[in-house]
């Protein structure tokens, strides 16, 4: 039996297809990285256990240098992602370690900035600073150089 | 002499805040405040709006260069103190050294939780570790010095604490209800030091975290502590502790739990002293059925304890407590808890309910 459509049930079937093709979900995946604005860590090798003590506040030295991080939340997403690949805690209990770390030792908190253009300030400021963010934007800021990969969003 | 030895230091500590005030602007600063409604309610007595309490800890940290320091003041209806007032100086990345007031490093409990109690998943503390004022057993804080440092072995670390310090006084009381006339240990108040009234006490501290980015940890301290009473300022208390402690965590479960060996030396009224031991516990079980509630247990027992002077002293401290609770995140910062305890003290037992909210910020 022949299904006939009319132009109205037509026009919304385009509509539908367009929408799947050129919708957010079917795009191209992106990389999200660890970064660095520091001339001295260009092709520095980190492991997960490193990054990941690294960006729970603990100082690692890499040839001299103590590498110290800031934290990217302006592409929820990307926090997202960063927090299941690398981390392994909730937002929640990721926070409550940080602060609880803290209080409990006095020594400095891992820093966090809201918008991309604070991270490449901070990035730029310290010698040895680390943080993460969309492949694109890495490669978008002169200066700022790709250390590794942390995962692709899906 | 006395006087003019306080005023001394009055003096100093005025001079070092001046100076970390001064330093503040080129430091790292770290500054949190945790807020507390707490409403309690002892089952047979009247509920009022006394039982409503607000507080409010402040903490702020910072580094500069290699110089660190640490302040956290607590804020309530009826007091407010500096719980811990440290000026410190990195050695290394690894090992900091400090002098000032600080936490007593003995056990898991209380070098993990302070004052702000948004971080504890349960309202009260267990009673063996509870703060001196509060019906604790060990002094809470010393004013002195404190060395701490980390080894690490690939991805494990060794934790280790020497503490040596000025210790608690006994405050002596009558009341056996938990109530303000209650003994308990009061701390050195840095601000108002009374010199006269505390003895010196040293704590050695030693934990092991197989993986030292997550929570397990297991470890063993000792403290000795020469405690005066208020009765008789001449006369003093020693109290040597040796303590395990562990704390296991495993996705949603967290166990806490500590046991404590007390060996007290109590002069006696009559001349001599009684020379006694007893052991304090407790077991804590978490479980986070999700990332809003957990429910919550708590188990504490004191062995071998009849007649303990030392223990009788110590008025509010509950022999034996069971406690149930839940705590509910309402959000990243916010909490709300509710829990239970069944309370046994010497000669008495109560009831208690504790509702709170607690919040972090910023």
């Amino acid at each position: 039996m022949a299904i006939k459509l009319n132009k109205r049930m037509k026009l919304l079937f385009t509509c539908m297809l367009a929408g799947v093709i050129f919708s957010p979900a079917s795009a191209v995946a992106r990389d999200l990285v660890v970064v660095s604005a520091a001339n001295n860590l260009n092709g520095l090798s980190l492991s997960k256990f490193e990054l990941r003590k690294i960006f729970l506040g603990y100082k690692v030295n890499k040839d001299g240098q103590a590498i110290s991080a800031v934290r990217n939340i302006s592409d929820k997403d990307a926090y997202q992602l960063f927090l299941s690949q690398l981390i392994r805690l909730s937002d929640r209990n990721y926070e409550k370690r940080l602060m609880s770390k803290t209080f409990k030792t006095g020594l400095a908190n891992v820093p966090k900035e809201k918008s991309l253009e604070a991270v490449y300030a901070e990035l730029q400021r310290g010698d040895a600073v680390l943080s993460f963010m969309w492949l694109d934007e890495a490669q978008a800021e002169p200066g700022v150089s790709v250390i590794q990969t942390i995962g692709e969003d899906d | 002499m006395q006087d003019y030895v306080e005023g001394k230091l009055v003096k100093l500590l005025s001079t070092l805040l001046l100076s970390v005030c001064s330093t503040l602007a080129y430091a790292d600063v770290d500054f949190f405040a945790f807020t507390e409604v707490r409403a309690d309610h002892v089952e047979g007595a009247n509920f009022s709006a006394k039982n409503v309490k607000p507080s409010a800890t402040l903490f702020l940290s910072g580094e500069f260069e290699r110089a660190i320091f640490l302040v956290e003041a607590f804020v309530a209806e009826d007091v407010e103190s500096a719980e811990r007032l440290q000026l410190g100086w990195k050695l290394n990345d690894s090992t900091q050294a400090w002098v000032g007031r600080y936490h007593n490093p003995f056990g898991y409990y209380h070098t993990e939780y302070h004052h702000g109690n948004y971080l504890q998943t349960s309202i009260a503390r267990p009673a063996m570790v509870n703060f001196g004022g509060g019906g604790g057993l060990v002094p809470s804080h010393f004013t002195g010095a404190l060395l701490e440092g980390n080894i690490e072995q690939g991805e494990s670390a060794w934790h280790y604490t020497l503490a040596a310090g000025m210790t608690s006084q006994l405050t002596t009381g009558i009341d056996h209800h938990g109530g303000a006339a209650g003994g308990g240990l009061t701390d050195f108040d840095i601000f108002n030091p009374k010199a006269g009234n505390h003895d010196y006490g040293y704590t050695a501290r030693l934990a092991y975290q197989p993986n030292m980015l997550d929570e397990t940890q297991w470890g063993g301290f000792v403290t000795h502590d020469t405690i005066k009473t208020s009765d008789s300022p001449k006369e003093e208390i020693t109290l040597d502790v040796a303590g395990v402690f562990v704390n296991y965590q495993q996705q949603q479960l967290r166990l806490i739990s500590e046991v404590y060996y007390f060996y007290t030396q109590v002069p006696s009224h009559h001349g001599g002293e009684q020379k006694d031991d007893f052991i304090a516990a407790y077991v804590q079980a978490e479980y986070a059925i999700n990332s809003s509630w957990t429910p919550y247990a708590i188990y504490g027992d004191t062995f071998a304890n009849n007649g303990n002077e030392y223990l009788k002293l110590l008025s509010k401290y509950a022999e034996k407590t069971k406690t149930v609770g839940i705590r509910w995140d309402i959000t990243n910062e916010q909490a709300f808890k509710l829990e239970y305890t069944a309370r046994e003290f010497d000669h008495d037992h109560s009831g208690i309910w504790l509702f709170n909210w607690t919040a972090a910020w910023p």
